[in-house]
């Protein structure tokens, strides 16, 4: 689906079509769920932020400028509902899995980091040391090397400069790189 | 601050050697190229099943102006080629053409058609009469028994508990979550598994085929 | 004195050399528990998209090491042993969900295998290396968790006419679905026996339940049932062609869960 197949989308929707939004849920849930997940770190309240982001993105759906990419508008929208939840309430990343990946010796050194064995495991430290990120490090890093998105989306969706958002990407690699050492010594 | 001053990262390094700035350098871009690839294929979760459809059943039709999408339409990049010579009657057939396009867009389905997608999917309402529940949640294999986004809504005398969905044809088990606790099977539902935990599951078939609609 | 000197020094240095070597074996990472598992079960040919969605399982529900490692070598017997792993990682998700102690968890997943295990001998002992669908393996070994006894299954499955296993599968679960409203057994066994007989036990017949289960509701007799399923099976006639025998329509069989609206 390319943007104009988005931009045709939306008009069926502002046409009263309610279902043609169906498709950009679809297309855009499962990443806004993760970042949801990320901030909330329960399925139950990532499932209810998601949702409040497409009820707004929809009722602000006029206001989204046709030249412009959804996903990273749909994404500031999910950011600022995330920044909210964050606000009231703290998620504990350590309070997550008693798995403890620290215990887990076998991959710690970085030349294992290549070794395909350990990577599912890998993940599970990976996302520990994200969630000590500041949030906008943490997203932006996703939206990069996860989704791949271009320095301009990713600008759009923190709602930066290109250039802000490319310090962002840069200390926040850094600051990732730190943290998971740090966790895996 | 400096990494190079950072004793968790020393460890990393040739204890044994003199480093350099480029053994530094050399071993901090292999660090940082394998967490790139790590965030890369870092698993996503999925979405709760039948989500998409709880957003779309809370969503009312839009009623924009029409100004509205005129501007929007206006304000919409398109891309046109012409030829210098030809570029008259181009024009004009250009603007015709989307002049029409606006107003009899081939491309303009009926109101009300669905994504392929959704339209493969069948309505199933789910019902519950259970006074004195704080919460219900549908749990079942058609969302990986995962209450998230399955709460299901009070209505009418408030002990009734409604949840519609969307599922696929074929044969499902479910349950319902009460206050996050207690699983409870559909008792208007005559068939039943056992889970395997002291449980029963309901069981629900779906098709769509009308004779088999039951 | 100078041997004295001599044999002290080369016992220091053995000593020496064997608390190094010990200190150095320490100091090489172990390989922890789960590490293990996860990578044998990899070799074994889990996909490595169940491994991973039973991290993330462990790690959403808080699980122990040991827990998962239980988890992982149990997933990797199942892929050994052919069978799929979805049903039993279905069972594993839904009982993490239902929060139902590990232990529990891990008893069923066991006593699942051994079901899947004993249906596939019986299906040997009927139809040699036939090969069976995943999905009709499951079919067949959840009509045991729909409240059919083993010895049931296996006489049902040995007695019934026809090569079909997927129509024998649909047979199996109908079975127990009839058991369940209590529905005469010899007729059941007549209707699916006339099915699988006739070849035209086909995916239609799949909500025969559902329409007894109606009729029943109705005071419709048994044997008037089973006489209208057994005449449409003989003569192949569409499953509709029952249902308007009996007199149904569509809306007559609307209960539990409302579907199509």
């Amino acid at each position: 689906m390319d943007g104009n197949d988005e931009q045709n989308c939306i008009d069926r929707v502002l046409r009263g079509e309610v279902n043609a939004f169906g498709t950009l849920v679809e297309r855009y849930q499962k990443p806004i769920f993760n970042l949801m997940y990320r901030m909330a770190g329960s399925s139950d309240k990532a499932a209810d932020l998601t949702q409040e982001t497409f009820i707004r993105a929809y009722q602000k759906l006029e206001r989204f400028h046709p030249g412009k990419k959804f996903f990273p508008w749909l994404y500031s929208i999910g950011l600022n509902l995330a920044r909210d939840f964050a606000r009231k309430k703290t998620w504990n990343p350590e309070a997550g899995s008693t798995l403890n990946p620290e215990s887990f010796s076998g991959c710690n050194s970085p030349g294992d980091q290549h070794d395909r064995m350990c990577e599912s495991l890998e993940f599970l430290r990976l996302e520990k040391a994200l969630n000590e990120l500041p949030l906008i490090y943490r997203e932006a890093l996703i939206l990069r090397y996860h989704d791949e998105c271009s320095m301009r989306d990713i600008a759009a969706a923190l709602n930066l400069s290109v250039s802000a958002a490319k310090m962002r990407v840069h200390r926040g690699l850094d600051m990732l790189r730190e943290q998971y050492i740090r966790r895996n010594p | 601050m400096s990494r190079k001053k950072d004793p968790s990262v020393q460890h990393l390094r040739d204890s044994s050697a003199k480093l350099d700035n480029t053994v530094c350098e050399k071993d901090e871009n292999q660090d940082l190229l394998a967490l790139k690839r790590l965030i890369y294929r870092m698993p996503d979760r999925e979405a709760p099943a039948g989500l998409a459809q709880s957003i779309l059943s809370s969503l009312e039709p839009k009623t924009v102006p029409g100004w509205v999408r005129i501007y929007r339409w206006a304000l919409r990049p398109r891309t046109v080629t012409f030829q210098p010579l030809k570029l008259v009657p181009a024009a004009m057939v250009l603007l015709l053409g989307l002049a029409i396009a606006f107003q009899f867009a081939p491309w303009r389905k009926d109101p009300g058609s669905m994504d392929p997608r959704q339209a493969s999917l069948i309505p199933v309402t789910f019902t519950l009469s259970y006074p004195k529940a704080e919460s219900v949640s549908l749990i079942g294999s058609f969302n990986q028994w995962n209450p998230a986004g399955h709460r299901m809504r009070q209505i009418g005398d408030l002990n009734t508990w409604v949840l519609e969905l969307r599922l696929p044809e074929g044969r499902h088990e479910y349950a319902f979550l009460v206050d996050g606790k207690m699983v409870v099977p559909d008792q208007s539902s005559p068939f039943y598994q056992s889970d395997g935990f002291g449980n029963r599951n309901s069981v629900l078939f779906v098709s769509r085929d009308e004779p088999a609609n039951i | 004195m100078n041997r004295q000197i001599f044999r002290n020094s080369f016992i220091l240095i053995v000593a020496t050399l064997l608390v190094g070597a010990s200190l150095y074996v320490q100091a090489q990472p172990a390989e922890t528990s789960v590490t293990a598992s996860v990578r044998e079960a990899r070799q074994a040919g889990v996909a490595e998209t169940v491994l991973n969605q039973l991290l993330i399982l462990a790690a959403d529900h808080r699980l122990e090491d040991e827990g998962v490692v239980r988890l992982v070598n149990f997933v990797q017997t199942v892929q050994t042993e052919d069978l799929s792993i979805g049903p039993f990682m279905g069972k594993i998700e839904e009982g993490l969900a239902k929060q139902i102690p590990l232990n529990t968890i891990a008893t069923v997943l066991a006593q699942k295998l051994d079901d899947y295990r004993f249906v596939r001998k019986v299906l040997r002992r009927k139809t040699g290396e036939q090969e069976i669908s995943h999905q009709d393996l499951s079919r067949m070994v959840g009509s045991l968790d729909g409240g059919i006894a083993r010895e049931e299954l296996a006489r049902f499955i040995l007695q019934a006419p026809g090569q079909n296993l997927s129509m024998l599968a649909r047979a199996s679960e109908i079975l127990a679905l009839l058991k369940q409203v209590r529905f005469n057994d010899t007729l059941t066994q007549e209707i699916l026996f006339t099915g699988l007989g006739n070849d035209s036990l086909n995916q239609s017949w799949d909500y025969l339940a559902r329409v007894v289960a109606t009729a029943k509701r109705r005071q419709i007799p048994d044997d008037e049932i089973a006489r209208a399923a057994q005449e449409a099976l003989e003569a192949k006639r569409p499953f509709k062609d029952f249902m308007a025998t009996l007199g149904f329509t569509p809306r007559d069989l609307r209960h539990g869960p409302a579907v199509g609206r």
